[in-house]
């Protein structure tokens, strides 16, 4: 009990800046979303549950959360696909791996608006870098930015290009730590490369992609900058994501309650989600993978 | 000893540093928020010299941020905005809300300093609200009609009279690189850009009791004819507003489109346009097309003084700096769009008075901005086949009207 104090007095700088910026917007957010809370009025007035079973209500919220999980499903899975390969390529590669891996870094290090205008000058239409250069070989290709099914497509791309460099390192850095002895018993009893692969270098690797993957999936939950300068959730509500929805109705239609409501929402199925994934790796983990 | 030399310095320290702070408080910048386009760039300049000793931040991003920014200045209550860029639709929602200065006293106040009696009473009232002036208008904007002059000699063409006639030419016109027309539905470019097609061959954007009337029968005409017309225009229209439509223009990927009267001087510019002396503007099919007034306010969260935020508005567009930005934007001052030499020298301006002739502002609803960006949601979906037209727009028309019954509409 003597000790503790001193250790209360050491974290309370941190549990003070946690409380301003974390719990004090997060219990304003839960507070404001059982209010009719519109910044063009005076008046804010208590709305019990409404805010919310009109949004469940909604065929636009459901939309956009369909649309949120295929976007976010498509661009992990191709970042992971992406990621581990490079990585191990970089791990197969005995020069030039520290000059590649920064190259390769970049995009991640570039801000997501500024990679998202970078992005746009190449996707839009006939003279965008893609479609201009593509044209010049008499190929016309399609309308990536304005055709429903292609925008997503986009949309995946740019996440990819963003988000892909940070899956690669943090997997290399894992195949940094391998007990080498395993791989050479392994080649010495005749294992092809392809068998490397899919049972030493995979089985070993799954907690650290299930973290990766994890902690990704949680990030492209909130995907918003790149969708908002290439598409703004365009064409139509094609590449409208939660949190695009939520910035329309807070920052367009000003209507703070309803918005706080659809941020708690989609704080709900975000832990749900996240829950599932620690359950999913602590269970993993029992089977000692 | 030691202590009476630290107080002397510290002394001497703060009195030769009070007057540099008392002077750094004064000079702290006066904050502009505004959308970009050449004109405003222009004004933009001509406020950070406009006053001696004055500062201007000036902060210039496309439309649909800057609007988003002034909101979110407003509604936090900052004094982080001194001077603000306005159109007549926002101006009636800030007004409505109480957010920006009226300026009828100050315009009285300094009528004859800055010949404030010059200013077309047309443009001052499209920045009117309840009677009162809450903005100096800088320029009346019209969307026209922009056409290549070369490819329709070549092809035998008259501008449309009809938005059927548009939909044959944008198809007769069309390639694969050079598409028929370019159309603007990104952010908040589709009220403007849908006003001519819904207003002339629908029935409006809303009856005289503000209940929408743009999904009825005619409205949907007008909606699929845009989308067989959307067919045949540069890709990746629903991402592209003012800035790239310029750009279709200028690389010569469009061969037709409604175009805002401020871009015109682009086309001509050798070192941005491909099309110099190629195109040629006309009133939009059946006319009645969007007119927007622009201007600049005076935020009432502003702590800096009002006159001295006036006058750098006032002298930013004075006579002369009006003549100066004649080739960019209309200009409001009489003196200065009625002079001949003016009216001879840039040739687009007898189409963009014929235009002002017949063209319409937005509906003067102060929720119009809200209201229309849920109305062209749903008029998107249809134009690209995502929903059926007349789901489209039934759907968008209950969203304002609940909206619009949120804001306090229809009682009784």
């Amino acid at each position: 009990m003597g000790e503790s104090g001193p250790m209360w007095l050491f974290m309370a700088p941190s549990v003070l800046v946690i409380a301003l910026v974390l719990f004090y917007p997060f219990f304003s957010a839960v507070y404001y979303s059982f209010f009719n809370y519109y910044l063009g009025s005076q008046a804010i007035t208590f709305a019990g549950l409404d805010n919310y079973t009109n949004l469940l209500s909604e065929e636009r919220f459901w939309i956009t959360l369909g649309n949120t999980f295929f976007i976010v499903g498509c661009s992990v899975a191709l970042q992971l696909v992406l990621g581990l390969a490079l990585a191990l390529a970089l791990y197969a590669c005995t020069r030039g791996v520290r000059l590649i891996s920064l190259l390769n870094f970049l995009p991640h290090v570039v801000t997501p608006v500024v990679g998202g205008i970078f992005l746009k000058w190449m996707f839009v239409g006939r003279w965008g870098l893609l479609d201009a250069t593509l044209i010049g070989f008499n190929i016309f290709p399609p309308d990536w930015l304005g055709d429903p099914g292609w925008a997503k497509f986009t949309v995946i791309l740019a996440d990819t290009w963003k988000f892909m460099p940070f899956l690669m390192l943090v997997l290399y850095a894992g195949l940094q730590a391998f007990d080498t002895a395993l791989l050479e018993a392994a080649r010495i009893d005749g294992a092809s490369p392809w068998q490397l692969l899919w049972y030493i270098i995979l089985p070993m690797m799954k907690p650290l992609i299930l973290f990766v993957v994890a902690i990704r999936t949680m990030d492209a939950f909130r995907f918003f900058d790149l969708i908002y300068v290439l598409t703004n959730g365009g064409p139509g509500t094609a590449t409208e994501t939660i949190t695009l929805y939520t910035y329309q109705i807070g920052f367009r239609l000003l209507e703070v309650g309803r918005a706080s409501a659809l941020g708690v929402l989609t704080l709900i199925v975000v832990a749900m989600m996240v829950a599932g994934l620690i359950w999913f790796m602590q269970r993993r983990g029992r089977e000692a993978f | 000893m030691a202590k009476t030399k630290i107080g002397r310095r510290a002394a001497l320290g703060t009195a030769l540093a009070l007057p540099a702070l008392n002077v750094r408080a004064q000079s702290e910048p006066v904050t502009l928020i505004s959308h970009r386009y050449p004109a405003l760039e222009w004004y933009a300049d001509k406020m950070k010299s406009a006053l001696p000793g004055v500062t201007v931040d000036a902060r210039l991003m496309p439309s649909g941020d800057a609007g988003q920014l002034q909101r979110l200045q407003f509604s936090a209550a900052s004094p982080g905005m001194d001077i603000l860029w306005l159109n007549g639709s926002l101006m009636a929602f800030y007004a409505k809300n109480g957010w920006i200065e009226p300026l009828d006293d100050l315009i009285a106040k300094f009528k004859d300093e800055y010949k404030l009696g010059d200013i077309n009473p047309t443009s001052l009232k499209g920045l009117s609200y309840d009677g009162k002036i809450y903005g100096l208008p800088l320029t009346t904007n019209t969307l026209m009609y922009a056409y290549r002059e070369d490819v329709f000699a070549e092809r035998k063409l008259q501008p449309p009279t009809t938005w059927e006639q548009q939909v044959e030419i944008a198809k007769q016109l069309h390639s694969p690189r050079r598409s028929g027309t370019t159309l603007s539905l990104k952010w908040d470019m589709p009220p403007y850009e849908l006003s001519s097609v819904l207003n002339t061959v629908g029935d409006g954007w809303f009856d005289k009791d503000w209940r929408p009337i743009f999904q009825t029968e005619k409205g949907q005409k007008a909606i699929d004819l845009y989308k067989r017309l959307s067919a045949f225009a540069v890709p990746g229209f629903t991402s592209q507003a003012n800035d790239e439509n310029t750009v279709n223009f200028a690389q010569d990927v469009a061969a037709t489109g409604q175009q805002w009267a401020t871009r015109c001087a682009t086309m001509d510019n050798p070192q941005r346009s491909k099309v110099v002396g190629k195109m040629q503007w006309a009133v939009p099919p059946g006319g009645r097309q969007a007119l927007s007034t622009d201007g600049y306010a005076i935020s009432k969260f502003s702590a800096k003084n009002k006159e001295m935020l006036f006058r750098i508005l006032a002298k930013a567009l004075d006579e002369e700096s009006q003549r100066g930005a004649a080739d960019l934007a209309t200009p409001t001052r009489r003196a200065v769009l009625n002079d001949p030499a003016i009216q001879a020298k840039f040739r687009w301006y007898p189409a963009v008075s014929k235009c002002l002739e017949v063209g319409e502002p937005l509906p003067a609803l102060a929720e119009f901005n809200e209201a229309g960006e849920l109305a062209c949601k749903r008029i998107v979906q249809a134009i690209i086949g995502q929903l059926p037209v007349k789901e489209a727009l039934t759907t968008g028309a209950a969203e304002v009207t609940e909206l619009l019954t949120r804001r306090g509409y229809y009682k009784g």
